[in-house]
């Protein structure tokens, strides 16, 4: 259903909150996705998702769309949850998703997806965490490159420069497959 | 991912360093590593529907500490109030101008006070849907006697549709609507059988609609979805009809009418009105504020009849639709989004719209299709959904409101079903065994058991993956005598694919969670319906004409076990 999503927030911001649930049935399941892959575990993508929401509905007054979309506020908090919740969980400001943590770490995982994942996990880890983030938005949730800029926060422009210039130094030390990477996470 | 979008990675890829051309073989290799690693998420409908009643808790909790929760304060002299609310709401605005402007025209008596006596006060009006949380199994169970009585309704009017379905129907007759109806009905009632009993001589109508010559047949289920869990525990609805419309009406007809004075009648309640439209297209809207909903129609008389003056087959032909005048679905729903959000009619609570295609199958069926009737008119429903899950009958059609398409002038011919209600919510127990909920989709649902003799046609369904959803069930209360809406959880099972069927127009199979109703299925009693017998209808002759509603034939009622 398409809904119009500006008139629902502002009826949310009014003090219609009810008609918060109509946001919710729209993006529940994109925000779970975008937790999982960063958590890769059912419980606990659900806990973040739960926060995710809450946060979201309690702080919904101060949403300013000419700040841009809601979906990519959404897609901020969703975001923040993952990277506080391996800081509580390590304490380390570095852990912003699973791939950051050394296989050996007592992190709770689905065995199936840690299975699948095998293949791609060396490479993916290999890359900074927003690149890593940049590729499972763009290649598994099929954002677009306007709405992954403003989910991490950069702007298009500003993020082009700064891949042209490390691509060219880069070009002749990588592997393809990094490469490849390397060169999809660019804005 | 469709090829699109692995296009669009390379041409992104491509824009950075057009060089990686030539390496195209190896990168899509790489990216197709990616999708396949891509891992299953593990997306619980439970979970979310779980999630939306905790977000709900607190948003009342919110409501309360903030004081936000407001009452909508409806001033019936302010007209941008129209713009606001529900069609409902401004038909009660509209009705009240009507009054106003009806009553400049009566005599006025002494006695005769103002009927807008209160006019100059708000008056409160809550248009906002509530689901109120009781107690536990609050709605009793749903498989005592008292049910019966429903299922009896039900069970007759089933029975009745297998009379209409064994007989030939004359194409013409009724128009779209009533081709959609029989088209429907032949195909919920027959699908949700086993073998059916059911067998018609051909008839003149049975070439040329394929869908009204029933046979036996047999449908055969097959899961084939992945596994899927199932809450414990699940809310059941009961639809509760919003006081206040009615009352407030009536409230304002306080006066002496010069005809009648409706002071001296105590309590009263408004139950019902119409309104016309006296323009080209014009409608008539039906306001039923008992149930506090409203229809919208056609206003026969100012629509035009293509077909009128009519008296030869020659002249019907002229008007008759053809396949190439169906607009594509999308088309469909965009001139009914474009009637609901003209007249204001709020969906928040209702899913996308949907086309009802069902006519297609006789269609595709029809061997000589140049003489099988297109409808005129295409409905489009939107599914009604409670805390995000949607409703369907037991035969698994969505439902909700409906709008109905008029394609031949492509625009909207009526719509049924939108009206103000809120829910009781009553947490029950539901049915955990996968097998036994396995067990009834296969078979298509509660009913089951027909005959199985004679059987001339397979027919091979797929189902997929079953979703959380609700099924609406009417029951009969037997301490106030009225019937109540509820709508009980089920498993929603997609039908992925089928052989080739006229007859088969489901689009999924729903099996209810409530233990007490598989129980009695598998007691093999549906609900208390009664056993139609077969019996043979009294033959009437006659030639189908058109407009007639239809030749009878011979033909045998349906043995329903």
């Amino acid at each position: 259903m398409e809904y119009n999503e500006i008139e629902i927030i502002k009826k949310c911001q009014a003090g219609n909150l009810d008609d918060f649930t109509l946001l919710y049935d729209a993006y529940v399941k994109k925000i779970y996705n975008f937790i999982y892959y960063r958590t890769q575990h059912k419980e606990t993508a659900e806990d973040l998702t739960s926060r995710a929401f809450m946060k979201a509905l309690e702080k919904i007054s101060s949403f300013e769309n000419e700040k841009g979309s809601f979906s990519s506020w959404l897609y901020r908090i969703a975001r923040n949850s993952v990277i506080d919740y391996y800081r509580t969980k390590k304490h380390d400001a570095d852990i912003s998703d699973i791939w950051d943590l050394a296989s050996e770490e007592n992190i709770e995982r689905d065995l199936d997806t840690k299975e699948k994942l095998k293949k791609v996990d060396e490479y993916l880890k290999n890359l900074k965490s927003e690149q890593r983030e940049i590729i499972i938005m763009r290649v598994w949730q099929e954002l677009s490159y306007k709405e992954i800029a403003e989910i991490i926060g950069k702007s298009e422009a500003s993020c082009k420069m700064t891949y042209a210039r490390a691509l060219a130094k880069l070009k002749q030390e990588m592997p393809l497959s990094v490469l490849f990477l390397f060169i999809l996470t660019r804005l | 991912m469709d090829n699109k979008i692995i296009d669009k990675i390379l041409e992104d890829i491509y824009l950075i360093d057009n060089d990686l051309r030539k390496n195209e073989k190896q990168l899509l290799k790489i990216i197709n590593e990616l999708i396949i690693s891509k891992p299953d998420t593990k997306f619980d409908d439970n979970f979310a529907v779980s999630l939306r009643k905790e977000v709900l808790q607190k948003v009342e909790e919110m409501e309360n500490v903030s004081k936000l929760k407001k009452e909508k304060l409806i001033n019936i002299f302010n007209f941008n109030f129209m713009k606001k609310t529900y069609l409902i709401g401004g038909g009660l605005v509209i009705c009240l101008l009507i009054i106003v402007f009806g009553l400049n025209f009566l005599p006025k008596s002494k006695t005769q006070t103002s009927i807008l006596s209160q006019a100059s006060k708000t008056e409160t009006l809550d248009l906002k849907t509530k689901i109120a949380r009781v107690d536990s199994n609050a709605f009793g169970n749903f498989s005592t006697p008292a049910n019966g009585a429903s299922q009896a309704m039900n069970s007759a009017s089933y029975a009745n549709d297998q009379m209409v379905k064994s007989a030939p129907v004359a194409v013409g007759g009724g128009g779209a609507n009533s081709l959609m109806a029989n088209s429907r009905s032949i195909a919920s009632g027959i699908a949700t059988s086993k073998p059916l009993g059911l067998e018609t001589a051909p008839t003149a109508d049975a070439k040329m609609i394929a869908g009204f010559a029933p046979q036996f047949i047999t449908y055969n289920y097959d899961y084939k979805g992945e596994d899927f869990t199932i809450p414990a525990q699940g809310d059941v609805y009961k639809k509760i009809i919003k006081e206040g419309a009615g009352k407030v009406l009536a409230q304002k007809l306080n006066g002496d009418l010069g005809m009648i004075d409706l002071n001296k009648f105590q309590n009263t309640s408004m139950q019902n009105f119409s309104i016309s439209e006296d323009r080209e297209f014009g409608y008539i809207l039906n306001f039923d504020l008992q149930n506090n909903n409203v229809s919208i129609y056609q206003n026969w008389s100012k629509w035009p009849q293509p077909d009128k003056g009519c008296v030869d087959e020659a002249c019907f032909a002229k008007s008759r639709m053809k396949i190439e005048d169906i607009p594509a679905d999308t088309d469909v729903v965009a001139i009914a989004n474009q009637a609901i959000a003209d007249y204001g009619i709020d969906i928040s609570g209702y899913g996308e719209g949907k086309v009802n295609n069902s006519w297609r199958q006789s269609y595709d069926a029809a061997t000589d299709k140049t003489n099988v009737w297109i409808p005129d008119t295409i409905s489009v429903v939107y599914p009604l959904k409670i805390e995000g899950k949607e409703v369907s009958d037991d035969y698994g059609n969505l439902t909700g409101i409906s709008v109905d398409v008029n394609v031949r002038y492509k625009k909207m011919s009526g719509i049924q079903g939108v009206g103000l209600s809120d829910y009781q919510a009553s947490s029950y127990n539901l049915e955990t065994d996968k097998e036994r909920i396995l067990k009834f989709a296969k078979q298509g649902g509660l009913w089951s058991g027909y005959m199985t003799y004679g059987v001339k046609k397979e027919v091979n369904i797929e189902l997929g993956t079953p979703t959380l959803g609700l099924i609406a069930n009417w029951k009969y209360n037997n301490d106030n005598g009225q019937g109540e809406n509820y709508y009980i959880p089920a498993m929603i099972f997609p039908i992925t694919s089928k052989s080739d069927d006229a007859f088969y127009s489901r689009k999924s199979v729903s099996v209810p969670l409530l233990k007490e109703l598989l129980d009695q299925a598998d007691a093999g009693n549906t609900g208390g319906n009664p056993i139609p017998e077969p019996m043979m209808r009294a033959v009437e002759t006659g030639a189908g004409v058109s407009g007639s509603g239809g030749s009878i034939a011979p033909a045998p009622a349906p043995m329903v076990k």
